[in-house]
């Protein structure tokens, strides 16, 4: 079977502020995505990975290479963007719609028939346990709820894939561990196609099938790693930690190098 | 010394509760002030001789007068007139090329110095050349006093279409939104508290700007009834109509434009310093 999400070569370069300066953030970047996958990105901080997800998201045009997604290359005049979720490191709910209204944005904006909100928002709430805050506006909320909101609203527009940037790293250790069982969770619920960006090892070896590793920038995907570990899993799992320390190994001596 | 016991504290009310409703204390404190100005205006209309400062009573008078002879209320509405349609009228022209320039760089490169120039002009040059080139008519004098207010409206949109949020917008375009509901749904929003506070300092500049206008070139309004009592020279009625519109701009802010303000921003939290 195709894969969802293929990258392909991707290549993305920033002009800097300096006399027609480049900086290459990307270098050549291959992996795949198959369909119902959680894959994780893993890489240090500016090494281009939340760029990535801004190219497949479709926010950033400017780039070589090719991403094909349901078989067909975003770049194509052919190609319709699939549904997509995107939660961002920060919340970024707009702060005079309340919760439930800050949903019904999402899907209207992605052109969802109105009959149809107050189901999908109800579910969505549920999903992350926010029921009973569906009139509050985003400044009551703690940045964990706030959080939490976000990711609702982009399961609320029923996506075909999820592309998450960091979305915990904000959050204290006991708020961001309580999220990513709730995300799991929520993912064996409804198997959706999930690319995860994290710059934290251990995160990403709890969360993901198969973790794709980057290089300091450019950033370029150097190792792919299964996570075998069967699930559901615990944090205190043996067989976890001790990938995870592998990958860390792995990953230190990978930026180390450069 | 005196023991402090749990007795002592009063333990049904939550620290700092209000044993007041805060609607009732904002109206209280705004009686307060105004009554604390009409006081000091009487005291400074003893010391001072009546023409030249009449006290509140005399100036009260000749307004009840004036409201009661229904010599009040042709000239009123003409100014409001003038006063709505101008307001109308710069408020959209404001909203528009402030977003336009906010939006666009080379709409921005192009506007940007001659808002500055615009705005500078004085609204004595603005009225003086519509009369001369339009005319001494209505149209003449809504445009000269739309051309001084605008700017000013252009240039608070203009900054604060800059401002927004560019998070907020990538997050839209994330979930499909077409430019017509980025803008709509994202950018006006955040542009809406600085509408607002346009609003209230053009109507301000709206009204002197007209009273202005009528002083110079119509023969109604309330402009023109204060340069008919400055020729009579009669205080207490220069005073009587000055306070007629102080006390209208007052309902326009308390019952409308603060009503609009308590309903679009009930959002916000109360800043905490």
């Amino acid at each position: 079977m195709a894969a969802k999400i293929k990258i392909e070569h991707l290549t993305k370069v920033y002009p800097t502020g300096s006399e027609g300066g480049w900086l290459l953030a990307i270098k050549d970047a291959t992996f795949d995505v198959e369909d119902e996958e959680f894959v994780c990105i893993l890489g240090p901080s500016g090494c281009g990975k939340s760029t990535m997800l801004n190219v497949i998201a479709g926010l950033d045009t400017s780039y070589g290479g090719d991403v094909i997604i349901n078989g067909r290359s975003i770049g194509d005049p052919n190609y319709r963007k699939p549904r997509i979720g995107y939660v961002f490191q920060e919340p970024r709910l707009l702060p005079w719609l309340t919760v439930q209204k800050n949903v019904h944005f999402a899907l209207e904006c992605d052109g969802i028939p109105k009959d149809k909100w107050d189901r999908a928002t109800a579910a969505a709430l549920d999903l992350v346990g926010l029921t009973g805050f569906e009139h509050s506006y985003p400044h009551q909320l703690s940045g964990g709820m706030q959080q939490r909101a976000s990711i609702a609203r982009s399961f609320a527009v029923g996506p075909d894939i999820l592309l998450m940037d960091e979305p915990f790293s904000a959050l204290d250790e006991i708020t961001a561990r309580n999220l990513r069982k709730n995300l799991l969770e929520i993912w064996e619920r409804t198997r959706k196609t999930i690319l995860f960006v994290t710059h934290n090892a251990f995160e990403a070896t709890f969360l993901a099938d198969r973790i794709v590793l980057m290089t300091k920038r450019p950033g370029k995907v150097y190792e792919e790693v299964k996570v075998g570990v069967p699930r559901p899993r615990q944090y205190d799992d043996v067989a976890l930690f001790e990938l995870n320390t592998k990958i860390v190994k792995n990953f230190l001596h990978q930026i180390g190098e450069e | 010394m005196e023991e402090v016991g749990a007795r002592d504290i009063d333990l049904t009310l939550p620290v700092g509760a209000r044993r007041i409703p805060k609607s009732l204390e904002q109206l209280l404190l705004k009686l307060g002030s105004a009554a604390i100005l009409i006081v000091v205006w009487w005291l400074l209309s003893l010391a001072l001789p009546p023409d030249i400062l009449p006290g509140p009573l005399a100036t009260t008078g000749a307004l009840i007068k004036n409201i009661v002879t229904g010599q009040v209320l042709g000239h009123f509405l003409i100014t409001m007139a003038r006063v709505l349609s101008s307001f109308v009228l710069s408020m959209l022209i404001g909203i528009i090329t402030g977003t336009l320039m906010g939006l666009f760089h080379k709409v921005e490169a192009m506007s940007d110095i001659w808002v500055m120039v615009a705005m500078t002009i004085p609204g004595l040059c603005y009225v003086i050349v519509s009369f001369m080139w339009f005319g001494l008519n209505e149209f003449s004098a809504i445009v000269a006093i739309t051309l001084t207010s605008y700017p000013s409206i252009t240039i608070n949109i203009w900054q604060s279409v800059k401002n927004i949020d560019n998070k907020l917008i990538d997050m839209s375009k994330v979930f499909n939104a077409s430019r017509s509901k980025r803008i709509m749904g994202v950018v006006i929003p955040q542009v809406l508290p600085y509408i607002v506070a346009s609003a209230r300092f053009s109507l301000g500049t709206i009204w002197k700007v007209t009273v202005l206008v009528e002083l110079l070139g119509r023969s109604s309004g309330v402009g023109y009834m204060l340069n008919y009592w400055f020729q009579m020279y009669n205080m207490a009625q220069v005073l009587a109509w000055t306070l007629l519109f102080s006390i209208i701009m007052l309902f326009l802010e308390v019952v409308v434009l603060k009503q609009i303000e308590i309903r679009l921003f009930a959002w916000r939290p109360a800043v905490k310093f």
